[in-house]
């Protein structure tokens, strides 16, 4: 019974350790490209005004 | 020209390219023969182990030794842009497929047929008890690597890894293949009667008019420009 | 799909899923009673088998979108795969970790050949190869066309890859949750069935972001291109 309380702890905090380690991956993903969009527009403003 | 006669035209100048340069039967002989040597150090085993564990080492040397040799046939083709010329002809690209398929295929059978004695004489395997069953698992086995490594290895020219992308996608595809012939090859070397491979033989016919029908209908695509 | 659709839509999304996550979690280990066998470890079965499920239904969503990508050669269409691919390998990933923690106690052994986890094994090794193989191709279109290319032979192989390994051995290999559909006690079918809905919402949340991320790239590229013009 306890042996299996212990996998029983590992398997749900593993799953949930990878689940959350792939949304904060998206998450810098989608910082960084949000980032890159927003000083592309602005050159682009830039250029277009040039 | 018909679809027959492309890919026999294609299967013909393939062989004959491959009689000049011996490029592709002698990366799989002699990776083969040095993978044999391997498997016989790494194991050692007495003649009733090797007879339990030949049909593994025998058709994980011949998938290692096909993916090094579909590589440079594929690399001979790119090497002086004859895939240019594949597309520019006036042929329907299915029928390349199955010509290079069919080249592809008789070479990595003809140097399986110089490896199995290699491997019969380092792990004492009285191969040729039932040469009939034996050559029908190495052509259905073979011709699943073969089906889906001619198309692979189109695929992987294409990219930045270049030949490192064949396995990879290779092996992990090819793993009914390899259970299926394993098995086979086994119940042939434990002498027992091959009746009780029905459900591989089917598994491997299956796999092998599958595939080739399903990589027959996508090869244009990987030709694409 | 315009900003303020999108965010709406996701934050729905995210209510739904935090909220039956919530609810599975609560039938998982408070509803749910204690299997006899193997005691509370089975309780492992609620993430491991819809996780299965649920990756298995992102493949699928692959093979479909490389189809619509060939037929009409719209990179809508290839966003949707790479996005589906990447959470399914995510979940596919769940599934090969929680198998043998679950295995372990159960049978003595991290690894018994159990058809269904070896072929997640395969299915994961294909699909890691899918998204390999996009890291290495440069040109957009080539890129997709190669990746349906591959993505439609690697879902064909999965259902031989399990049949090769189902009748494989002379000793039938244990089944991993072999109750299921077999006796499965109506409590135990109530529970799995919040679960399998709490993990689809939860991997729709996941390829959501994923499709969005694959969205601002595309445009990223294009605006690249604009300013080089």
């Amino acid at each position: 019974m306890d042996v299996g309380l212990k996998h029983l702890f590992w398997a749900f905090a593993l799953f949930w350790l990878v689940h959350a380690g792939y949304l904060l991956n998206l998450s810098f993903r989608q910082k960084r490209l949000a980032d890159e969009l927003r000083a592309l527009k602005e050159s682009l403003g830039r250029k277009g005004s040039v | 020209m018909s679809a027959w006669r492309v890919a026999t035209a294609l299967l013909r100048k393939d062989l004959r390219a491959e009689w000049r340069t011996k490029d592709v039967s002698t990366a799989i002989l002699l990776f083969g023969f040095t993978i044999a040597v391997s498997f016989a150090f790494a194991f050692k085993p007495t003649p009733d182990e090797a007879r339990l564990i030949a049909g593994g080492l025998l058709w994980l040397g011949f998938l290692f030794s096909a993916v090094l040799g579909l590589n440079r046939g594929f690399a001979r083709e790119t090497a002086n842009n004859c895939l240019e010329a594949l597309r520019l002809a006036p042929a329907d690209p299915g029928s390349l497929y199955l010509g290079k398929l069919l080249s592809n295929l008789l070479l990595l059978l003809l140097a399986e047929l110089v490896l199995l004695p290699v491997f019969g004489v380092f792990f004492n395997l009285t191969l040729w008890a039932r040469p009939g069953w034996l050559l029908l698992i190495l052509l259905l086995g073979t011709w699943g690597v073969a089906a889906l490594g001619t198309l692979f290895s189109a695929v992987s020219a294409n990219t930045r890894m270049q030949e490192l992308m064949l396995p990879l996608l290779l092996l992990p595809l090819t793993v009914p293949v390899l259970v299926a012939a394993v098995d086979l090859t086994t119940l042939l070397l434990a002498g027992r009667p091959m009746s009780e491979g029905g459900l591989q033989f089917r598994l491997l016919a299956g796999f092998d008019i599958i595939f080739t029908l399903l990589c027959w209908l996508l090869f244009g695509y990987v030709l694409e420009e | 799909m315009s900003d303020s659709t999108y965010h709406r839509v996701s934050l729905a999304v995210f209510a739904a899923t935090v909220a039956l996550l919530l609810y599975a979690f609560y039938q998982v280990f408070f509803i749910v009673p204690t299997e006899v066998k193997m005691g509370v470890v089975q309780r492992i079965f609620y993430i491991h088998m819809p996780s299965a499920v649920v990756s298995f239904n992102l493949f699928f969503v692959v093979c479909i979108a490389s189809i619509g990508y060939l037929k009409t050669r719209r990179l809508a269409w290839d966003s949707v795969a790479v996005a589906a691919a990447e959470v399914g390998t995510v979940f596919c990933a769940t599934v090969l970790i929680t198998g043998p923690i679950w295995a372990k106690p159960v049978w003595g052994s991290w690894w018994a050949w159990d058809p269904r986890l070896t072929t997640t094994l395969i299915l994961f090794l294909i699909f890691v190869g899918y998204l390999m193989l996009r890291l290495y191709v440069e040109d957009r279109n080539r890129r997709a066309l190669l990746s349906a290319v591959v993505g439609i032979i690697g879902f064909a192989d999965v259902p031989i890859v399990y049949m090769a390994n189902r009748f494989r051995g002379q000793h039938p290999a244990p089944v991993l949750g072999g109750g299921e559909g077999s006796g499965l006690a109506p409590e135990m079918l109530t529970t799995l069935l919040w679960s399998l809905a709490a993990l689809h919402a939860l991997g729709l949340l996941l390829f959501l972001q994923r499709y969005r991320l694959e969205q601002m790239r595309t445009e990223v590229n294009e605006l690249y291109r604009a300013l080089r013009a």
